[in-house]
């Protein structure tokens, strides 16, 4: 009988799809039936997969670490930059909160609503007052309108 | 419950303890298994030029479950089903990757038709695959030449393959064929025998 038959490349994958649904249909031992009458060696086929199932977790595990660490790279550069663009001491940041509210107008009306009198601030309201408007962006705008005016 | 589910309440997603704990309750069997199909998959991705082995398949897998991108619903299918089917899912993307900007083959890796005058695949079919490059259409001329060689004193079996590569069911091949569902499944594990021992590493690798 001639079986020859020209195949094209889908009608191949075709066949192999065949085959990957018979292998998925097979129970476990037939499958390993199969390996061992072909003469391969299935404890060494075994343990070859399950060092390519480990050495995904691991890949995983490797990915998320770099991950974390790229995060905690990254927020600790963020508190950095923050820690130098506001002023180091007491008497530097009062000036530095006071030179925002000037370059801010709307803030400065915002705040006199909240608290009336500025200058009755403490210390500690300033810092935080420092850090949200640093975090607004408020403090690297004024840095870059202090850069416009000083060119 | 069967031995390797695992027992997350959302049953959803899994997470490294209960994928290192299902690896570890596979039996040899399952390894075997779950290698066969993703070597399987290996061999039909090497007819598109796409050289990746059974192992990287297997390790993309568990992959894929971690990352969230499969998830994992263990009262339907078991660990090997699910690696079963992820492996299924990334051959089908790289297959339609490899489609869309075809391959690159090395020049070490074309491999010159046999001439000892056997009867081989037409080129010309190949050729004139719009799906194919001309390197592509060498190296799946030479593959389908060897697979064709590798069955030919078991007759059955090329029948059988050709009512696959036709889309025929195993049904229609037993009725066309008229033989029964045994001597059917006779045939289809020797296909898959002869696959296997032919092609350990894969396709792909065929010279």
């Amino acid at each position: 009988m001639s079986v020859k038959k020209q195949w094209t490349v889908e009608q191949a994958e075709h066949v192999l799809g065949q085959i990957a649904d018979s292998i998925e249909a097979a129970s476990p031992g037939e499958i390993e039936e199969d390996v061992l009458s072909s003469g391969e060696d299935a404890e060494a086929l075994a343990a070859q997969t399950k060092a390519a199932l480990l050495a995904g977790v691991k890949e995983f595990q490797q990915k998320k670490l770099h991950h974390a660490r790229q995060r905690y790279k990254e927020s600790s550069q963020r508190i950095e930059s923050r820690k130098r663009r506001i002023a180091p001491s007491v008497e530097a940041r009062r000036s530095q909160f006071f030179d925002l509210l000037k370059a801010n107008p709307s803030i400065q009306s915002a705040l006199t609503m909240q608290h009336r009198d500025l200058s009755s601030l403490t210390d500690g309201d300033i810092e935080s007052a420092l850090e949200e408007l640093d975090a607004l962006g408020a403090i690297e705008d004024l840095g870059e309108k202090n850069n416009e005016s000083e060119s | 419950m069967a031995p390797d589910k695992p027992q997350s309440k959302s049953e959803v997603v899994a997470s490294v303890e209960e994928i290192e704990q299902a690896i570890a309750k596979l039996q040899k069997a399952d390894f075997v298994k779950l290698n066969a199909f993703a070597r399987n998959r290996a061999q039909a991705l090497g007819l598109r030029g796409v050289v990746e082995s059974g192992e990287d398949l297997v390790q993309g897998a568990v992959r894929a479950l971690l990352e969230e991108r499969r998830h994992w619903n263990p009262r339907k299918v078991d660990f090997v089903g699910v690696l079963m089917g992820a492996i299924k899912s990334t051959a089908s993307n790289l297959r339609e990757a490899a489609e869309a900007r075809g391959f690159e083959i090395p020049a070490s890796q074309l491999v010159e038709p046999s001439e000892d005058g056997k009867e081989s695949l037409s080129r010309v079919d190949l050729l004139t695959d719009p799906g194919l490059n001309p390197e592509q259409a060498v190296i799946a001329s030479n593959l389908l030449a060897e697979v064709q060689e590798a069955f030919n004193d078991d007759p059955e079996a090329f029948v059988v393959m050709d009512g696959w590569s036709d889309r025929m069911s195993g049904t229609e091949i037993i009725d066309a064929l008229g033989i029964d569902r045994k001597a059917y499944e006779t045939i289809v594990r020797r296909i898959r025998r002869q696959i296997a021992a032919r092609w350990p590493k894969g396709i792909h690798n065929v010279r």
